[in-house]
């Protein structure tokens, strides 16, 4: 029987899980067999799609490449305040948003040329709080049900002694 | 085999690790037969989508003491198994020219992940304690950091 590989990570997980499953399997039955906790309210979105997958359509079904990427979390979307200097960005995106495209519209919203935009990077909870990296789902930041975060566009490290 | 060296390539082969190198984020030289990719080295590539710079720098990572010790990288000259030429290091931005800094020296890079710049700022311990590296930390932190630079995220033009 023929298996997709697949990555897999969510709310709550402490690592990212990478295993392989026949492809006639259901997103539900892999969730069961990967013990993802809070399975049944759980939303399961793949690669960088922002709409959430039916848990009920097979491995074979969601989609048709070799490798799926696949990140649950209870919440469908999440409420961002992004915080800049004085201002505030507001938008609701899904989940399964990467850090990167945040961050690119966070840069657009507050109008930032590029040659600024090369030192700032985004942070979860407090001006202080942990690096959103590029390729970090903003949903690994938030905890349901509070599905929002506050985020702040800040200097990246500037290393000195 | 040493601890060091199974501790790195439990690293190299968690799935984090893994899927940077399935997305081209970036990748191993696996030629063992190279004196500069024989243990406590490594070459390792990260890919650069800043206009005007090569399209990847690889680095010679020295794992010397890993991971109780932090790694040192060193950008490096593929072809010539040699340190990366200074007119060929990433430049370009205030940010980049910090860490990759050969007037500073060229045997490390200026971040308080590298084995060469922790050793030279006694400091840095107090000043960056939630950022330095700590025994038990993981080379996939450094790699992200480096990812992070050499692609910035911008949205004009």
């Amino acid at each position: 029987m023929k298996s997709k590989k697949f990555y897999l990570d969510g709310e709550n997980f402490d690592s990212l899980k990478e295993g392989s499953l026949e492809i006639a399997k259901t997103v539900n039955q892999l969730l069961e067999e990967f013990n993802t906790s809070e399975a049944e309210s759980t939303y399961v979105f793949i690669n960088d799609e922002e709409s959430h997958v039916d848990k009920n359509k097979t491995l074979e079904e969601i989609n048709h490449d070799e490798k799926v990427d696949i990140f649950c979390h209870r919440c469908k979307k999440i409420d961002i305040k992004v915080f800049y200097q004085n201002r505030t960005y507001d938008l609701i995106v899904s989940s399964n948003l990467k850090g990167k495209i945040i961050l690119k519209k966070a840069l657009k919203e507050f109008e930032i040329p590029n040659s600024e935009s090369v030192k700032l990077k985004l942070v979860a909870n407090s001006a202080n709080g942990p690096t959103i990296l590029d390729n970090d789902r903003i949903g690994k930041f938030v905890s349901y049900p509070d599905c929002s975060i506050n985020i702040y566009l800040v200097s990246k490290d500037n290393w000195q002694g | 085999m040493n601890l060091n060296e199974q501790i790195l390539i439990e690293h190299i082969n968690s799935p984090e690790f893994q899927k940077g190198i399935s997305e081209g984020r970036w990748g191993l030289n696996n030629d063992d037969t190279r004196a500069d990719n024989i243990w406590p080295n490594r070459l390792i590539w990260i890919n650069c989508n800043i206009p005007d710079l090569l399209d990847k720098y690889f680095f010679k990572f020295d794992f010397t003491g890993y991971n109780s010790d932090a790694a040192n990288a060193i950008p490096w000259d593929i072809t010539n198994g040699n340190t990366l030429p200074v007119e060929n290091w990433p430049k370009g931005s205030q940010i980049l020219e910090k860490v990759f800094r050969p007037s500073w020296r060229k045997d490390g890079l200026y971040v308080p992940f590298d084995r060469v710049a922790i050793k030279t700022h006694s400091d840095w311990p107090t000043k960056y304690s939630n950022k330095i590296w700590k025994p038990g930390d993981n080379v996939i932190e450094y790699i992200n950091y480096l990812h992070g630079l050499l692609n910035p995220v911008i949205y004009e033009g």
